[in-house]
C-alpha cells in the first residue's frame, strides 16, 4: 500500500464518490416495478460503467491508474447492486442511496488495501 | 511498417496522453520506476518511449536508444529527450520489426509497454534477438491478475479498452518465459497487477 497521504486520501475519496454516484444513479433508475434479478443485473452493469467513466475521466489523472480503476469498479458494481436490489423492493431515498454507496466504497477501499498488503507481502 | 492499427491508436492517444498520465500515475509509480531505471548501464534500448514521460526518472549520463511505433508520441518526446543530461536517440520503430543487429544491446527497459504490443511473445522474442547473451531485460508493467475479483474486473476492462488503449489482462510473466528469458525477480507493486520483472538472456 502506498503510504503517502495524498494517495491514501485519493484512494478513499475516489472509492467513496464512485460508489456514492453509482448508488444514486440506481436509486433514480430502479423502481419497485422492476423484478429483483433484472434490477440487480442492470445495476451492476451501470455501476461498473459509472466507475469506469469516473476513474478514467476524473480520478486517474490525479491519483493513479490501476490503484484507482480496480477498487473503483468493485465499489461501483457492489454499491449499485445493493441499492438497485433494495430499490426494486422498496422506495430508496437519494440520501439513503448515497449513504449506502459511501459505506460500500469505504469497505471496498479498505479490503483492497488489505488484499494488496497480503498479496505483495506473500510474493516478497 | 505494417501495424497501422496500433500506430493509429497511439497517434490518436498522443494528444491527451500527458494530460491523462502525467500527474497521478507518474507520481505514484515514479519512485519504483526511478529505482528500476537506476540499473541502466551500457548500451540501453528503451521500448515504447511514448511521449517521454519516463525520461524524468532516467539516471543521468546514459546512452539510450528509445523506440516507439507512434510518430506523434515521439514528436512529444523530442523536447524531453533534448533536456535529458545524456544521450537519447529516438527512432520510429515497431518492436516486432526492429532493424537493430542481433546482440546489439546490453539492456532493454520497458515501461507499460506489453499491455499494448499486439503479439507480446513475438515482441519479446524480438527483444531477445537484439540483446547480447547475458543481457538484461527490465520491465515495469501492469498485467492480468490471478486473484478474484481483480481478474474478472481486468477482463471486463479489457473488453472496453482494447480498441483505444491497452489490454489489461495480459500474462506478461509467462510471456517473458515463453520468449526464452530467465526471470530473476518479479517485484509486485500493486496486487499482482503492477510489477517489475527482471530477466536475462541466457548466454
Amino acid at each position: 500500500m502506498d503510504k503517502r497521504f495524498y494517495f491514501i486520501a485519493g484512494d478513499f475519496l475516489s472509492n467513496l464518490l464512485i460508489a456514492l454516484f453509482a448508488g444514486l444513479a440506481c436509486s433514480a433508475l430502479i423502481s419497485t416495478k422492476w423484478p429483483m434479478l433484472l434490477a440487480m443485473l442492470v445495476s451492476m452493469i451501470l455501476g461498473m460503467l459509472i466507475a469506469m467513466i469516473f476513474s478514467v475521466a476524473v480520478f486517474l489523472r490525479y491519483f493513479g491508474a490501476m490503484e484507482i480503476m480496480l477498487p473503483g469498479m468493485i465499489s461501483g458494481m457492489l454499491a449499485a447492486m445493493v441499492v438497485g436490489m433494495m430499490a426494486s423492493m422498496q422506495n430508496v431515498s437519494s440520501i439513503t442511496a448515497m449513504l449506502i454507496g459511501c459505506l460500500i466504497g469505504a469497505i471496498v477501499c479498505v479490503l483492497c488495501w488489505t488484499a494488496n498488503s497480503i498479496i505483495t507481502k506473500k510474493a516478497a | 511498417m505494417d501495424d497501422h492499427v496500433t500506430r493509429d491508436k497511439w497517434d490518436k492517444a498522443a494528444e491527451y496522453f500527458d494530460l491523462m498520465n502525467g500527474l497521478g500515475p507518474e507520481k505514484r509509480w515514479g519512485p519504483h520506476k526511478q529505482n528500476l531505471f537506476s540499473k541502466m548501464k551500457g548500451n540501453v534500448l528503451f521500448l515504447a518511449m511514448g511521449t517521454g514521460l519516463d525520461i524524468q526518472f532516467f539516471p543521468p549520463d546514459q546512452h539510450i536508444t528509445g523506440i516507439d511505433i507512434s510518430p506523434k508520441m515521439l514528436e512529444q518526446a523530442q523536447l524531453k529527450a533534448k533536456a535529458y543530461p545524456g544521450t537519447i536517440t529516438l527512432r520510429e520503430m515497431d518492436v516486432h520489426e526492429m532493424d537493430f543487429a542481433d546482440n546489439s544491446f546490453d539492456q532493454v527497459f520497458t515501461s507499460c509497454t506489453f499491455c499494448s504490443v499486439p503479439d507480446p511473445v513475438n515482441g519479446l522474442r524480438a527483444i531477445h534477438r537484439v540483446l547480447k547473451p547475458g543481457g538484461e531485460l527490465f520491465m515495469f508493467e501492469h498485467t492480468g491478475s490471478r486473484y478474484f475479483p481483480f481478474n474478472l474486473m481486468l477482463n471486463m476492462m479489457t473488453f472496453l479498452t482494447k480498441n483505444f488503449g491497452p489490454q489489461m489482462n495480459r500474462n506478461t510473466d509467462a510471456n517473458v518465459l515463453a520468449a526464452g528469458f530467465q526471470v530473476t525477480e518479479i517485484q509486485l507493486i500493486y496486487l499482482d497487477v503492477v510489477k517489475m520483472i527482471s530477466a536475462y538472456k541466457p548466454a
